[in-house]
């Protein structure tokens, strides 16, 4: 998936472009309207980010110039009053997300926009208030998006496809670290991170260690 | 061209016009009255008469249309000389008739016992006198008349400008022109004040905006520092608590910031109806691990137009507070309009007062959400009410 960034605030769209790079999203950047023209000419782009304020106009004004049928658009901007939220819809804008935002928030919405134009696949998961899209790379407990690490989505995935039933320790271990010798802490270390990611305080516990069978993903037999 | 006057000028024109027109209608009642003798003035001109005919030694009888002047009775018409003989016309003393047509007055008049009888009748035509009733009532009337519309109209004037003044005070309105002198100082002095209001207000918004993009920005920074670690595969166990602290710190340091923020400037695009039992039950729940024992009584879901950082920062501090000051048992009991914190004091903290600055913190966010506060201090127990305002 590739998509135009524009955006004139350096730092925060170095930060977006590594976050959504990590994502598997290619970002092509651009800090001014000029910059985005040039550099868009040809490219069919996914999803377009733009910023209102640009050192050489509004990010409205680009929008206006895109033909009917571009890539979706998500405007991304400090302003909230609801006259530039109407204004950005009315030059076709798809979503508005107001500064400061959540970067996970982004990354969702953006997957969520190009697969509108694209055919989506059945490769979803839910269990309990657990929502993931494996294809997509969506991870949601309720209205909380969950990032994941690529080592935390493989095993997720493993989870998934033997779900209800536990995955021992050496099988994900070869799954995951196929090549590579492993301790026992980054085993711990990533278990940890998947289980606090997927499970916060108040939450129903999705994630359990059983006694000599490993981990399953599932709702407690019990519960 | 501007037709601005002074109030007291333009009261003075229109009462004193009314003042002058009185004067003048009743020195020509006065006259009318005078010439036809209809006041006091009667027995004036009669002694007058007589006294000069006795001085100027006036050949009597002297008659002529309107009076009789003489000194032998035989000149007296024949109901007067009746009158007289009956002894009915007193000496010295005005009688007052009516003969046939005529409006009459007679005075018997003698100086003293030496001198002759001099006897004075004024004649008056009741058709040539006008009553003078009818036209005092008219003119009272007409007077009335003037004076209510002349009143009434400054009144309604007054009021139209008054009225104008009043709408000076919603702030979209723009300058007006005023009648009266003063009331356009006033009218300028609002808009200068308005002005002066609107800048101020300008101002702080600049100066929040800039703030709150100052706090924002390396906090915005962190939340997606924080994010791009998320990312990173195989970090050591040992960071992940330190990395786990690290975004709780951010979070409670977002919120706090925005309802610092919200507290000097407050957005209305903000309020949003929050589940407060559910905020309540969250905050309390941060500090379960420092020792609170919460219980919270509500019979059902309560949601209340309320910004979400400020109620949290309102709960943080209660419950801070509850902590510091009492066992860490506090009971919160929630309703659609009122919500109450009671927690026991312990005797060994009664004299832990703090600094205050946390009911500092709570009664102005309770000012900022216009929700009103009672706090109650019966040892052992404390207790705070916050009743929610519809108004918000």
């Amino acid at each position: 998936m590739i998509i135009l960034l524009v955006e004139d605030d350096s730092i925060l769209a170095a930060q977006t472009i590594d976050f959504l790079n990590a994502e598997g999203i290619e970002v092509d950047y651009a800090s001014s309207l000029t910059q985005a023209r040039s550099i868009s000419e040809g490219t069919d782009y996914e999803a377009i980010i733009l910023d209102i304020n640009l050192p050489d106009g509004t990010g409205i004004e680009f929008a206006k110039t895109l033909e009917k049928n571009s890539a979706p658009i998500l405007f991304l901007s400090a302003r909230n009053a609801l006259t530039d939220k109407l204004a950005a819809f009315s030059v076709g804008a798809l979503d508005y997300i107001t500064k400061p935002f959540a970067l996970e928030e982004l990354a969702v919405r953006i997957k969520l926009l190009a697969r509108k134009n694209t055919p989506a696949k059945n490769t979803t998961f839910q269990l309990d208030s657990l929502f993931v899209d494996l294809d997509a790379k969506i991870a949601k407990r309720a209205e909380r998006t969950i990032v994941l690490s690529p080592q935390q989505w493989s095993l997720l995935a493993l989870l998934i496809t033997h779900s209800p039933n536990p995955v021992s320790k050496d099988n994900l271990i070869a799954t995951i670290w196929p090549d590579q010798d492993v301790n026992n802490n980054m085993y711990k270390s990533l278990v940890t991170r998947l289980r606090t990611n997927i499970t916060k305080p108040n939450e129903k516990v999705l994630l359990h260690t059983l006694k000599k069978q490993g981990l399953a993903l599932k709702e407690r037999d019990d519960e | 061209m501007s037709n601005n006057q002074s109030l007291l000028h333009y009261l003075i024109v229109r009462f004193g016009l009314c003042a002058l027109i009185v004067m003048f209608l009743w020195g020509c009642m006065v006259k009318v009255s005078y010439d036809f003798a209809l006041d006091e003035t009667a027995a004036h001109y009669l002694f007058y008469d007589a006294e000069q005919a006795i001085i100027q030694n006036q050949v009597l009888p002297y008659i002529d249309d309107f009076k009789l002047i003489t000194s032998d009775e035989q000149d007296l018409p024949a109901w007067a000389l009746s009158l007289w003989k009956a002894k009915l016309l007193p000496i010295n003393d005005i009688y007052f008739s009516n003969y046939q047509e005529d409006t009459v007055y007679i005075l018997p008049y003698q100086h003293d016992a030496d001198t002759p009888m001099i006897f004075v009748m004024h004649y008056f035509d009741e058709y040539e006198s006008a009553p003078i009733l009818p036209f005092l009532m008219l003119l009272m009337g007409a007077l009335t008349t003037i004076f209510l519309y002349v009143i009434g109209k400054a009144a309604y004037r007054i009021k139209q400008q008054t009225h104008q003044l009043e709408q000076l005070i919603t702030p979209e309105h723009k300058a007006l022109e005023f009648k009266f002198i003063e009331l356009q100082n006033i009218a300028d002095a609002l808009v200068i004040s308005r002005q002066a209001e609107r800048y101020a207000q300008q101002k702080d918004r600049l100066l929040s905006a800039y703030l709150s993009h100052e706090v924002r920005t390396p906090l915005t920074q962190i939340r997606h520092s924080l994010a791009r670690l998320q990312q990173l595969d195989d970090l050591p166990f040992e960071s992940l608590s330190i990395i786990e602290q690290l975004e709780c710190a951010q979070a409670n340091l977002t919120e706090t910031s925005t309802a610092i923020l919200a507290l000097w400037h407050l957005n209305p695009h903000e309020i949003k109806p929050i589940n407060l039992s559910a905020t309540i039950n969250s905050v309390a729940a941060l500090y379960t691990t420092h020792g609170l024992i919460h219980n919270l009584i509500t019979t059902e879901e309560t949601f209340i137009n309320a910004h979400q950082p400020l109620v949290s920062l309102l709960l943080t501090q209660v419950y801070r507070n509850a902590l510091q000051h009492g066992n860490g048992e506090v009971t919160t009991t929630l309703s659609h309009t009122r919500m109450v914190f009671s927690n026991p004091c312990i005797a060994s903290k009664m004299d832990t007062k703090g600094s205050g600055l946390g009911l500092l913190l709570l009664k102005q966010i309770c000012q900022k959400l216009n929700w009103h506060h009672e706090i109650a201090h019966e040892p052992p127990l404390f207790s705070l009410e916050v009743i929610f305002s519809k108004s918000i």
